[in-house]
C-alpha cells in the first residue's frame, strides 16, 4: 500500500513540476495561438492528477526481489558499461559486462568469462565486419 | 555490399590516398528527415564521394529545429574531413529566429566546400483561391488575411511567403507551419491553405492534376520547367526573388588542399549529363561554384535574411 | 477490367525470377536487421539505396527489394517483440501484450506463425481495398483536417485505459508520461527548448529505440534477475505449434482488423500504431467476455498484426495518389523513386503504371515471401527461448547496447536507456502497464502537431476542434471511454 502512496506523491511532484516547467517557457515570437505550453502543461496536470488519485486510493504493494542485491548489481553493472564503452572499447567492456551479468544469473564463474569474451567477440563481428556499424576500439587499437 | 564496394574502391584508390590520411567513414549529415531535398542531395552524393575518395561515405540524418540541431553538430566536429554539413538556404535563415543564443554562426564557424544547386520554387493556391494571376493574389491577400503553410518555421518557403508579403505591402498573412512539406501539402490540396510556396518539382505534378494552380516562379528568369510561368518581377512584385541553394560545408579550419578535393570531385559530378538529368527531375539546375563565391553567396544571403526574419518579427508581435 | 490488368501487369513485374529473388534476400536481410535493436527499416533502406543505383537495378526491382526489407524487418521486430518482450518498433509495441505471454507459456512458435498469417491476411485484402477504392479513398485522406486528426488521436489514446488489465488510472498517468516523453527537445515550431535539462543531448528529442530498449529489454532483465537462480528454460520451447482451428478463430478479428487498419493507413500520417492500437482494443472490447487478453490471447496478436500491415498498404494511397508521404519509410521509399527521376503523384499511375502497380505487387509478394520463409523457421526461433539465461541475456544486453550506439553514438543515450530500464522494471513491479507510455511518446508528437495547426487554422478559435462531423463523432467516442472505466471503477 505504501508504496502506491509513494507512487501517488511522486505522480504530483512530476505533474506539478513538469507544469510549472511547461508555464515559465518564453516565446520569442508568436508562430502559432496555442504556443508550446499549453499542451504539456494539461498533460502535466493529468498525470498529477492520476497521482492524486492513486494516492487516495492506493491499490498494490511492491513485491521486493527475491534476491534484493542482483537488480542493484546489475544496474551497476550496466552503468559502468555504458560509461566505460569509448574509453575500453567495445570489446573489453562488453566481455567485463557479459561476464559480470551471467555471474549475476547464477553462472560459474569460468562459464561466465568464456562467455563474457565469445559474447563480444561474435558481436563485434557482427556490427563492426559484417554491418559495417563502427564500435569504439577503446584501448586496443586493432 | 558496402564491404564489396568498399574493398574495390580501396585497391583501385592508391593514387588518391594523400588528401585522407584518415581512416573510418566520412558523415555527410542531412540535418532534415530522410526524403527531403536536402537528404536527396546527400545520398546523390555520398556514392560519388566514396568511389572518388576510397572511403566509405554515409550520410546521417539529424532532424530538427529547422536544422540546427544537425549543423550544431558540424559545427563542433573536428575539420579532419571526416564530418560534412549538406545545407539549403535554411542554414543561413535559421538562426536569427533563435533570439537569445544563436545555435551557430553560419559564416565562422564553417568551411564553405561547393555550391552544387539551385533549385526553383513557385506560389501555389489551392484551386478554389479566385486568383489566376499574382496580381489577382496580391489584390485578395491585402483584403483579407489568407492562410500560407510551409514545412516549417524558417524554411525557405516559409521566408520567401514573408519577403513576398513585406515587398509586396500585404498588411497579413496568416503563417501555419507544419513539420515537413507533405501534411502542408495535404492541407493546401484540401483547401485548408490558400497558398504555400513550393519547390516547382513538387508542384508541378500537383498542378497538371489540378489539384494546386501556380501563379508565379520565385527565380530572376524564367524556367525550362514551366516556360508559361512568369516570374515575380514580370508579374508586378519586383525584389522577391527567391530560390534554394544546395551546397555542402565542413567545419571552420579544414585544410584547403582537403576542400579543394571535394570540390573538384564534386564538381565534376555535378556538370557530368547523368547528374544533370536527375537533378533537372528535381527542379534543381546544377551550379559548382567553389568555396569563395558560395562563401560570398552566404555572406549576402544571411544579410537579406536576418533582415526578413527581424521585420517580420516586429510585424508579428 | 483494366485496373485488373494493371495489376496483374504488377504481378507479372513482381513474379519475374530477378525480383523474386530480391525479395527473397530484402525479406531474410530485413528479418536480420529487425531482430537487432537500434538498427531499424529506415537505416537498412537508407544503406541500401546507393547499393541500388550502383547496380543500375530498375525502380520496380529496387521498390522490391526496399519493400522485402521493410516487411522482413517488421517481422524480426516481432520475433523479438513475442520472444523477448522486446518490440523492435513502435508498431511491435501491442504484439507485446499477448505474443509474449504466449511465449511464457511455451506457444512462441504459435504466436509468431499467427503473426505471420495476419499480416499476410492484412496485406491481401488491403491490395484488394486498394486496388478498387485508391481513387475516393485518396480524396477522404485530402478531406481530413488537423482538427479530425486530434480527434482521432485523441480517441486512440483514451482507450489506453483499456489496452491493460490493470487500473485505468495507472494506464492514464502511463500515457500521459509518453506524452511529455515525448516533448522532450526543441519546439520546432517556435525554437524553445523544453524539459532538456540543459543538456545538450536531449536537444534533440528522445530516440525511441533508447525509450522502447530501456523500458522493455533492460526492464525486463532487471526483472527477471530478481527469481531464481536459473530460469527453467525446458519447457519454453515445448509448447503447441499453431492449430487450424486457432487461425479460423482468429478470422473475424483479423477481418475487422483489416477494415480499420487500412482506412486508418489511408489518412496520411496516422500511421501504424493508431491502426494497431484501435484494433486491439477493439477486439478487447468485444470479446470481453471469452477473451483472455493480456494472458495470450490469439487474437491478441493477430488484430494488431493484421491492422498494421493494412494500414501500411492504406499509407500507399496517399503517397502515390497524391504524393504525400505516409509515414517515415513511406518517404524514404519517395525519396528513392525521386532518385530514380519518378514522382509519385496523380500522374504516376498513368505515366509509370509498371512501377505504381509493380510497388503495390512487391509489399504483397513480401508479405507472401515472409509467410513461406518464416513459418518453417518459426520453430527454430522459438527455440531462442530455450537458451539458458546467463547465456542469453547477457548477449541481449550487448546487442542493445551495441545497436543503440551503433545508431546515435552516443554514450549519453546508453545511460538514459538504463535509466528508462530501471523505469521500467520500478513501473512493472507497482502495475503500471509500459506499453501506453509507449504508444503516447509515439502519438504525442503528432498530438500536439495537429492541435496547434488547427489552432493557427483558426485562429486561436477552439471550437474549431469539434468542427466536423468526423470530429464530433471522435470526441463523443472518446469522451465515452474516459468516462466508462471510471462509472466501473466508483460502482464497485
Amino acid at each position: 500500500m505504501i508504496a502506491d502512496r509513494i507512487l501517488g506523491l511522486a505522480l504530483i511532484a512530476l505533474g506539478l513540476g513538469a507544469a510549472w516547467s511547461a508555464m515559465q517557457l518564453q516565446v520569442p515570437f508568436a508562430a502559432d495561438p496555442l504556443g508550446p505550453s499549453p499542451f504539456p502543461t494539461t498533460v502535466a496536470l493529468v498525470i498529477a492528477l492520476c497521482g492524486l488519485a492513486i494516492l487516495l486510493r492506493p491499490m498494490h504493494g511492491f513485491a521486493w526481489p527475491e534476491r534484493a542485491l542482483a537488480p542493484p548489481l546489475l544496474v551497476v553493472a550496466m552503468v559502468g558499461y555504458a560509461l566505460l564503452m569509448v574509453p575500453l572499447g567495445f570489446l573489453v567492456s562488453s566481455a567485463l559486462m557479459a561476464t559480470a551479468v551471467a555471474l549475476l544469473f547464477g553462472a560459474r564463474i569460468v562459464a561466465s568469462g568464456v562467455l563474457g569474451v565469445t559474447t563480444a567477440v561474435a558481436l563485434w563481428l557482427l556490427f563492426d565486419k559484417l554491418l559495417d556499424l563502427p564500435l569504439p576500439r577503446g584501448i586496443l587499437s586493432l | 555490399m558496402q564491404r564489396r564496394s568498399l574493398i574495390l574502391a580501396t585497391l583501385a584508390a592508391p593514387a588518391i590516398r594523400p588528401a585522407w590520411a584518415q581512416e573510418g567513414p566520412i558523415t555527410i549529415v542531412a540535418p532534415f528527415t530522410p526524403g527531403t531535398g536536402i537528404d536527396i542531395m546527400a545520398r546523390l552524393a555520398a556514392p560519388v564521394l566514396q568511389a572518388a575518395l576510397g572511403q566509405s561515405v554515409v550520410v546521417e540524418n539529424r532532424p530538427g529545429a529547422s536544422g540546427a540541431i544537425g549543423t550544431q553538430h558540424v559545427a563542433r566536429a573536428a575539420p579532419d574531413g571526416r564530418t560534412l554539413l549538406m545545407q539549403v538556404n535554411t542554414f543561413v535563415m535559421a538562426p536569427p529566429m533563435f533570439r537569445g543564443a544563436q545555435p551557430y554562426d553560419p559564416v565562422g564557424q564553417f568551411t564553405p566546400i561547393i555550391h552544387l544547386t539551385n533549385g526553383d520554387l513557385v506560389l501555389a493556391v489551392n484551386p478554389d483561391i479566385a486568383a489566376t494571376t499574382l496580381a489577382e493574389f496580391v489584390a485578395l491577400a491585402r483584403t483579407r488575411s489568407l492562410d500560407y503553410g510551409s514545412p516549417g518555421n524558417g524554411t525557405p518557403q516559409h521566408l520567401a511567403m514573408e519577403l513576398l508579403r513585406q515587398t509586396a505591402a500585404i498588411p497579413e498573412m496568416n503563417h501555419v507551419p507544419y513539420r515537413g512539406s507533405a501534411p502542408a501539402i495535404q492541407d493546401l490540396i484540401g483547401r485548408r491553405l490558400a497558398a504555400m510556396v513550393l519547390p516547382i518539382h513538387t508542384a508541378l505534378p500537383l498542378a497538371e492534376a489540378g489539384r494546386v494552380r501556380m501563379l508565379a516562379v520565385g527565380s530572376p528568369a524564367r524556367v525550362a520547367a514551366a516556360p508559361q510561368l512568369p516570374t515575380f518581377a514580370e508579374a508586378g512584385v519586383a525584389g522577391a526573388d527567391v530560390d534554394l541553394w544546395y551546397g555542402l560545408l565542413g567545419p571552420a579550419g579544414m585544410p584547403p588542399a582537403m576542400v579543394e578535393r571535394l570540390r573538384a570531385v564534386l564538381s565534376e559530378w555535378v556538370r557530368s549529363a547523368p547528374a544533370q538529368s536527375a537533378l533537372t527531375a528535381q527542379g534543381m539546375q546544377p551550379v559548382g561554384d567553389g568555396p569563395v563565391e558560395f562563401a560570398r553567396l552566404i555572406a549576402a544571403d544571411q544579410a537579406r535574411w536576418t533582415r526578413v526574419v527581424r521585420t517580420a518579427n516586429i510585424v508579428a508581435e | 477490367m483494366d485496373v485488373f490488368s494493371a495489376l496483374g501487369g504488377g504481378f507479372g513485374v513482381a513474379l519475374q525470377p530477378g525480383n523474386l529473388l530480391l525479395a527473397f534476400i530484402g525479406c531474410i536481410l530485413g528479418t536480420a536487421i529487425g531482430v537487432l535493436p537500434g538498427i531499424g527499416p529506415l537505416n537498412a533502406i537508407a544503406l541500401l539505396l546507393p547499393f541500388c543505383l550502383a547496380l543500375r537495378l530498375p525502380p520496380e526491382s529496387a521498390l522490391i527489394l526496399l519493400a522485402a526489407v521493410y516487411y522482413g524487418s517488421g517481422y524480426g521486430g516481432r520475433i523479438t517483440a513475442i520472444l523477448l518482450n522486446m518490440p523492435g518498433e513502435p508498431s511491435a509495441v501491442l504484439t507485446t501484450l499477448d505474443g509474449h505471454p504466449l511465449a511464457k507459456q511455451g506457444r512462441g512458435g504459435a504466436a509468431l506463425a499467427i503473426s505471420g498469417i495476419g499480416s499476410f491476411v492484412g496485406a491481401t485484402l488491403s491490395v484488394v481495398a486498394m486496388t478498387f477504392l485508391s481513387v475516393p479513398l485518396a480524396k477522404v485522406a485530402v478531406a481530413f483536417s488537423p482538427a479530425d486528426y486530434v480527434a482521432l488521436i485523441a480517441f486512440a489514446l483514451s482507450l489506453l485505459g483499456a489496452v491493460s488489465d490493470g487500473p485505468a488510472v495507472k494506464a492514464w498517468a502511463a500515457g500521459c508520461l509518453g506524452l511529455l516523453l515525448a516533448m522532450v527537445g526543441v519546439d520546432s515550431g517556435t525554437g524553445v527548448e523544453r524539459y532538456t535539462l540543459g543538456s545538450l543531448e536531449l536537444l534533440g528529442g528522445i530516440d525511441f529505440t533508447v525509450l522502447a530498449i530501456g523500458l522493455f529489454a533492460i526492464g525486463e532483465i532487471l526483472l527477471l534477475i530478481e527469481t531464481r537462480l536459473r530460469v527453467e528454460a525446458a519447457k519454453l520451447g515445448g509448447g503447441e505449434p499453431l492449430r487450424l482451428r486457432e487461425v479460423i478463430f482468429c478470422l473475424p478479428a483479423m477481418l475487422r482488423a483489416t477494415g480499420i487498419g487500412f482506412v486508418i493507413g489511408v489518412l496520411p500520417g496516422a500511421g501504424a500504431s493508431v491502426a494497431s492500437a484501435l484494433s486491439y482494443t477493439a477486439e478487447k472490447r468485444l470479446n470481453e467476455a471469452n477473451g483472455k487478453f493480456g494472458q495470450g490471447d490469439m487474437r491478441g496478436v493477430a488484430a494488431p498484426e493484421t491492422a498494421d500491415n493494412a494500414a501500411q498498404i492504406g499509407n500507399l494511397v496517399p503517397m502515390l495518389s497524391l504524393g504525400i508521404p505516409g509515414s517515415g519509410t513511406t518517404a524514404v521509399l519517395l525519396g528513392a523513386l525521386l532518385m530514380y527521376n519518378i514522382t509519385p503523384g496523380p500522374l504516376l499511375f498513368e505515366q509509370r503504371p509498371e512501377v505504381a502497380w509493380g510497388l503495390i505487387a512487391s509489399m504483397y509478394i513480401g508479405n507472401a515471401m515472409l509467410l513461406l520463409l518464416n513459418l518453417p523457421l518459426v520453430g527454430i526461433f522459438a527455440r531462442l527461448l530455450t537458451v539458458p539465461a546467463w547465456v542469453l541475456y547477457p548477449g541481449v544486453l550487448a546487442l542493445s547496447f551495441a545497436g543503440v550506439y551503433a545508431a546515435s553514438n552516443s554514450a549519453f543515450d546508453l545511460l538514459l536507456a538504463v535509466a528508462f530500464g530501471v523505469m521500467g522494471w520500478l513501473f512493472r513491479k507497482m502495475e503500471i502497464p509500459l506499453v501506453p507510455i509507449v504508444l503516447g511518446f509515439v502519438l504525442g508528437r503528432m498530438l500536439e502537431d495537429n492541435l496547434r495547426r488547427a489552432m493557427s487554422l483558426s485562429d486561436g478559435d477552439i471550437w474549431a476542434l469539434v468542427g466536423s462531423p468526423v470530429s464530433m463523432v471522435l470526441w463523443a467516442m472518446t469522451v465515452a471511454a474516459v468516462l466508462w472505466p471510471m462509472a466501473r471503477a466508483l460502482r464497485r
